[in-house]
C-alpha cells in the first residue's frame, strides 16, 4: 500500500463510530438504526480504501533513469598485441 | 482530481447515510394483545399523553425529569380473578441489533389493570434532543401476552456532548483522508 493502513483502519473505524453517534446525539436517526453499526464498518473500508488508493502527497516512485553513453575508463588496460612472426 | 474524487468518496458515504435515514419505515405501535395503556405528563405544556397506540414513528418528548401518571389494563374481556395470577414484565430499549431491559417486574395479582404515579429523575448529561430511541413494554399476565412499543427522546436541545462528538468526528475524518497521504 501507497498510504497508511494502520492510521486508515484506526481513524476510519473511529470515524464511522463517531458519525453514527453524532448522528443520533443531533436527532438524525434513531437509537435503534443499523447505521451505528454500519457506519463504523463503512470507515473501516473507507480508511483502507484511502490507505490503497493514496491520493495525497507527491508520488514516492522515482522516473527511470536517463540512459547515459558508457564512458571510457583511462586506466582501462588494454590487452597487449601478441608476439608478431 | 484524485483530491476531487476521495471528496466526492466522503459526501457519497454520508449521501448513504442520509437516504437510509429517509427510508426509515413508519409503524406502529401495540404489536401484541389487545391492552392498552397510557402515561401522563402533566407538567408539559403540549402532547402531555403518550399513548400506547402511538405510531412508532410519531417521536414523543419527555422531559428529563417528571412525576409521570399511569395506566394500564389487558384489554376488553380481561376480568378480575378470585385467586391471583402471576405476571411478569419490563421495559427494553431497542439497540442496534440488541435490547436493553432497563426495567423489569413480576408478581401476582387479581386484577386485570393498573395506575399510579412514577417519579423519575435523569443526570443533567443525559443527551437531549437525540433521534428517537424504541421503548417497547412487555407485560404477561399468566400467559396472555401484551407488548406495545413507543419512541421517546428527551427533550431539549443537542448539548456540549454533540458538539464535542462532532468536532471529535471532524478530526477522525481528517485523519482517515490523512491516510491517503503517500509515505515519503
Amino acid at each position: 500500500m501507497k498510504g497508511r493502513p494502520i492510521l486508515g483502519v484506526i481513524s476510519g473505524f473511529l470515524f464511522g463510530f463517531l458519525l453514527g453517534v453524532s448522528l443520533f446525539l443531533w436527532g438524525v436517526i434513531p437509537l435503534h438504526s443499523d447505521f451505528i453499526w454500519i457506519l463504523p464498518l463503512l470507515g473501516l473500508v473507507l480508511g483502507l480504501v484511502m490507505a490503497w488508493w493514496a491520493p495525497f502527497g507527491k508520488s514516492s516512485e522515482q522516473p527511470p533513469p536517463v540512459a547515459s553513453p558508457p564512458v571510457e575508463s583511462m586506466d582501462t588496460k588494454r590487452p597487449e598485441p601478441g608476439p608478431t612472426d | 482530481m484524485q483530491r476531487r474524487v476521495a471528496t466526492v468518496l466522503l459526501l457519497g458515504m454520508l449521501t448513504v447515510v442520509l437516504v437510509g435515514v429517509l427510508a426509515i419505515p413508519a409503524a406502529a405501535e401495540i404489536t401484541r394483545g389487545a391492552c392498552s395503556g397510557s402515561a401522563t405528563f402533566p407538567d408539559k405544556a403540549a402532547d402531555r399523553v403518550l399513548d400506547a397506540a402511538r405510531p412508532k414513528k410519531d417521536v414523543f418528548e419527555g422531559p428529563l425529569s417528571a412525576t409521570v401518571g399511569y395506566s394500564g389494563d389487558l384489554g376488553p374481556g380481561a376480568e378480575p380473578s378470585d385467586e391471583e395470577i402471576p405476571f411478569t414484565g419490563g421495559v427494553v430499549i431497542r439497540l442496534p441489533r440488541m435490547s436493553w431491559q432497563i426495567v423489569g417486574w413480576e408478581g401476582a395479582t387479581k386484577e386485570v389493570s393498573a395506575g399510579g404515579e412514577y417519579t423519575y429523575d435523569l443526570p443533567d448529561f443525559t443527551p437531549q434532543g437525540t433521534g428517537g430511541m424504541q421503548v417497547t413494554a412487555w407485560h404477561d399476565h399468566g400467559g396472555t401476552l401484551c407488548e406495545a412499543v413507543v419512541t421517546v427522546s428527551i427533550s431539549g436541545s443537542p448539548g456540549g456532548v454533540a458538539v464535542g462528538a462532532a468536532a471529535v468526528t471532524v478530526l477522525a475524518g481528517a485523519g482517515t483522508l490523512a491516510a491517503g497521504r503517500r509515505k515519503p
